[in-house]
């Protein structure tokens, strides 16, 4: 019998490490979407890094206040007559900071509740979504304004108070995905292979859950910049200024969104202009978490290539007639 | 084959909660399996026989009755100890797409059992996997895959390759075949035998699919509605069964007849398994049975030996 | 449909009273895949006679499904009939639109699937969907579909037919199931019913139930039925006529009498080896190696070589013809000779 065995095998074509890697980087690139977005977070990665060595921290100048766009200021000037396309390139790393702290600490929080609670069950698990349930329960932007107010503004903090009233949702998922492995076939024959709890948790729960957890990473990044922006009231024009200097976290994409749309209707650019920068990030996020997802599951059928099918078809249809 | 008996089961009771209502899935079930030797059990779904198998290898605690291997109690004990009896007794489960982890390559899954157990490295492990996948017919290369590059028999395979590292006694074979194409079907039940052969491994072989069981198992044991009705040798159990119930079943299983004269004339058992919430006292099958008499009805009929190596629990036998 | 002139077809058949009900002509069907285009039906020839039992047999990949489905327009994605005919009622089925098809389907030909799940809207009462067969083929109107309809349940014996005609899908058991979905096919009293392997999914008791009544109900009638099945047993005590099918083709043809007495090709043989004898529980089964293959290339040789124990050289290289052996048997063999050939096949 064995020999349909081998020959149904290699006609499946060679194996091994490299190929599946570049299969899984085939079911990545999709429909190119997934790589147009890593692409361009890769560019904002870059530009966060270098920004800051190439310019200058942006000085308040109210003569040069609330100009339109032009060759000297491509993307216009603020309030203070600070250019806007230093203030993002300069705010970039803070606020790509606070996408990852906030996402990492929810994403961190809530796999270790969701694994202890699909691997243990019983008494944990029901304590544990109670405290969930609890956490969800909570108005998340009044308990992060909070922690802000008393961790004082930054970057760091703004991220870490996101991520710690955000991990609930994340615990949520991690636990039902937990479930769905304990309460399957899967878990009996993890069971029956005669391992220790710590070798089912590590071995069988955690990789089924972590692929999903990267995905949902990325997702999270998006989430957590998305309700970053929300923080209104941390607007940095509400703090005096001193020196000539600008505030703290001014230059993050959060406030330039706040402070564009909310006092400057008539300044369009001041609005559109960062809005363009983070609907651009967060689509481009999305992307890749769709791609991620496709590669991290094997089993997806190969996207069909339509540059090579089309031949095929035509000769089809010749063989008809 | 000796007659010593390997893996005893005595009075398994076994109901789950469903909706409030107590579902009885086994009701006082005594099997036993010899050494070396393959036991059929058989059914219609809903019968019970999954349950009577998660019982029998301690995935499922009975609520009632007794599990012995070698003599030795397994109901009552807790997981970690009932690793040790895992080195015996392993199960193959009806889908190995979903029973084989899916992130570990064919090779790792083959040797989760040594790994787990710490009896052996990773390194040393693979070549172990090389030669239990020759032995149930697959390529040593195919260590190296991922089970989601397999067919569905060839996965089945490796479920088997791994369930062989432990160098069990027994298989639990837990509908092993039924998903599988007709033609993949009988060369894993080739395989099946095979390794009955060279190993002398037992079998307790569930399955509803009869024509299966029939070729591998050298007793069969008949369920319904979480009973036994009757246990005997495959020879007899297919020529001459005693229980209307296993009368019915095993003449649904219909041979190739030399010429058309010799077609037998397809008669059909009436209505419907009743559910098992409003069991009656009497006998579960007298709702159906073409021979039921008002004893019937009252008295629910023990399993009693009419035979050598034949057990069938009916009155009128 | 009745406008067509029913065109007489040629060599079918000895008993030339009885014109085909369904007369399928060098059907090929391929379908469209990511990795290739696969050639399902490689030429296909059978005919159903009125009132005929034809069982069609062989392996899961054989192809036997696909060709039923591709008559009925229901080929899925991917899937096209590049050339053939399927004469109906003197209507080629193959050259129907869509819409004409639906026509046909459901009122012409009865359906039975065996995925059951397939086969019932589950937001629907079974009676309501059986209803709507004779509503949408104004069969008859509405309110008397309900009780044609519960008076057909109870002929089915299906117990308690006016309760069962309100239950939904899932309230009832794969049997009833299966036997509504029979009630859905003949209802309409079509001519003749496509069964794909009806009874496969169910349990052995019931496999039996929903076979004694698809013999009763349609013998009764009279209506013609295909069915596709992998049991020979099951084809043996049922059907009058048997095609076997494989890699796309059709290998043997016989009637029932002919084709238990006088098996002839290697894949019939092979078949019947790996088939489970209750009879003889303790016989070792011989199962053909391999599996089916899914052709990626309209065969060259014959489709079983590669695992026919009785392949040479001729039989990788030409596709075999079905030839008549003996009287109104036809085999697809290079290694069998025909009824007027007195010298074997030249075997090079």
């Amino acid at each position: 019998m064995s020999f349909a065995a081998i020959s149904d095998w290699h006609q499946r074509a060679s194996h091994g490490r490299k190929r599946r890697r570049r299969l899984a980087w085939r079911r990545f690139c999709r429909n190119g979407l997934p790589v147009i977005g890593l692409a361009y977070i890769a560019l904002l990665f870059i530009v966060a890094i270098v920004g800051p060595f190439v310019t200058r921290q942006p000085t308040v100048n109210i003569f040069q206040a609330n100009l339109s766009p032009s060759w000297a200021h491509p993307f216009g000037t603020g309030q203070y007559g600070q250019d806007l396309l230093t203030q993002i390139v300069r705010g970039l790393g803070g606020t790509l900071l606070i996408g990852v702290t906030g996402a990492a600490i929810s994403v961190a929080i809530g796999l270790i509740v969701g694994i202890a609670a699909g691997v243990f069950g019983g008494i944990i698990d029901a304590v544990l979504m109670r405290f969930t349930d609890f956490a969800f329960s909570i108005p998340t932007l009044i308990i992060a304004l909070f922690i802000v107010v008393v961790t004082g503004f930054s970057a760091w903090n703004v991220g870490l108070s996101i991520g710690l009233v955000t991990w609930a949702g994340c615990a949520r998922m991690a636990r039902g995905l937990a479930l769905s492995v304990r309460n399957g076939t899967l878990m009996d024959s993890a069971i029956l292979a005669g391992g220790s709890r710590w070798y089912i948790a590590t071995r069988y729960v955690l990789p089924q859950i972590a692929s999903n957890m990267i995905v949902f990473f990325v997702f999270q990044v998006a989430s957590v910049l998305f309700q970053s922006t929300t923080l209104i009231a941390l607007d940095p024009q509400y703090v005096p200024l001193t020196g000539g200097q600008l505030p703290p976290g001014s230059n993050l994409l959060l406030n330039l969104l706040n402070g564009g749309g909310g006092s400057y209707i008539g300044y369009r650019w001041l609005f559109w202009f960062p809005l363009g920068v983070y609907c651009s990030m967060v689509i481009a996020l999305l992307w890749i978490g769709d791609g991620l997802q496709a590669l991290l599951n094997p089993q997806q059928p190969l996207p069909r290539r339509w540059f090579a099918t089309w031949p095929r078809l035509r000769t089809a249809r010749g063989a008809r007639g | 084959m000796s007659l010593t008996p390997f893996l005893d089961l005595r009075h398994i009771e076994k109901s789950f909660r469903v909706r409030g209502k107590r579902l009885p899935a086994v009701r006082d079930v005594s099997l036993s399996i010899r050494e070396g030797e393959s036991l059929g059990l058989v059914g219609e779904s809903g019968s019970g026989k999954s349950t009577l198998g998660r019982c029998a290898i301690g995935l499922t605690a009975p609520d009632a009755g007794s599990v012995r291997l070698f003599g030795q109690e397994l109901v009552g004990r807790s997981r970690r100890d009932l690793r040790p009896f895992w080195r015996h007794m392993q199960m193959v489960f009806q889908d190995a797409g979903v029973a084989l982890h899916p992130r570990m390559t064919v090779g790792r899954n083959v040797i989760d059992l040594l790994v787990a157990r710490r009896l052996v490295s990773r390194r040393e492990g693979l070549e172990i996997a090389r030669q239990l996948l020759e032995q149930v017919g697959l390529h040593a290369d195919q260590a190296e895959a991922f089970p989601f590059e397999l067919s569905g028999g060839q996965q089945q395979r490796v479920m088997i390759a791994r369930a062989l590292a432990v160098e069990p006694k027994l298989l639990i074979c837990d509908e092993a075949v039924s998903a599988l194409d007709v033609s993949v079907q009988a060369q894993m039940m080739d395989l099946f035998i095979r390794l009955k052969q060279e190993r002398n491994l037992s079998y307790l072989f569930i399955s509803h699919n009869l024509p299966t069981v029939g070729q591998i198992a050298d007793r069969i044991a008949v369920m319904y509605l979480g009973e036994i009705v009757e246990v005997g040798t495959t020879q007899r159990m297919f020529q001459k069964p005693y229980h209307p119930y296993s009368k019915a079943l095993f003449a649904s299983v219909l041979p190739i007849p030399a010429n058309v004269s010799a077609r037998r004339e397809l008669r059909a058992l009436p209505g419907e398994m009743p559910s098992p919430f409003d069991l009656s006292r009497g006998c579960p099958f007298h709702t159906r049975c073409p021979v039921a008499v008002d004893r019937c009805r009252d008295v629910r009929p023990q399993l009693r030996a009419i035979d050598d190596d034949h057990q069938v629990a009916c009155h009128l036998a | 449909m009745a406008d067509f002139v029913v065109e007489a077809r040629t060599d079918f058949s000895n008993d030339v009273s009885k014109q085909p009900v369904l007369e399928v002509r060098d059907l090929v069907v391929q379908f469209e895949r990511a990795d290739g285009v696969v050639h399902a039906v490689n030429g296909v020839d059978f005919a159903v006679r009125p009132g005929e039992w034809l069982g069609i047999i062989g392996e899961s990949g054989s192809g036997k499904s696909v060709t039923l489905m591709s008559i009925l327009g229901l080929l899925g994605e991917g899937g096209r009939v590049i050339r053939g005919n399927a004469w109906f009622n003197g209507v080629d089925l193959v050259q129907l639109s869509d819409r004409q098809l639906r026509t046909v389907r459901g009122k012409d030909i009865g359906v039975v699937f065996q995925n059951l799940a397939e086969g019932f809207n589950p937001y629907l009462p079974i009676g309501t969907q059986i209803a709507e067969v004779l509503v949408n083929h104004r069969l008859c109107t509405r309110r008397t579909a309900h009780r044609r309809v519960i008076e057909f349940m109870h002929e089915l014996g299906i117990a308690d037919a006016k309760a069962r005609f309100h239950q939904y899908p899932h309230e009832l058991s794969g049997g009833m199931r299966q036997r509504a979905m029979i009630a859905s096919a003949i209802v309409s009293e079509p001519k003749v019913i496509f069964a794909d392997e009806p009874t496969t999914a169910l349990d052995s008791t019931v496999q039996m139930q929903v076979l004694a009544l698809l013999t009763d109900i349609c013998r009764k009638r009279g209506t013609a039925v295909v069915m596709v099945t992998h049991d020979l047993g099951v084809a043996a005590h049922t059907c009058d006529r048997i095609v076997v099918m494989y890699g796309g083709i059709v290998m043997e043809e016989a009637p029932i009498d002919e084709f238990l007495q006088f098996p002839t090709h290697p894949y019939t043989l092979g078949l019947r080896d790996a088939s489970f004898d209750p009879e003889q529980p303790d016989r070792p089964l011989r199962p053909i190696p391999g599996v089916a293959p899914v052709l990626l290339e309209a065969p060259r040789g014959c489709p079983f070589a590669p695992r026919c124990h009785m392949a040479t050289t001729v039989c990788r290289e030409r596709l075999p013809a079905l030839r008549q052996t003996r009287p109104d048997h036809r085999v697809a063999c290079h290694h069998v000779q025909g009824e007027n050939e007195h010298e074997p096949y030249p075997i090079p």
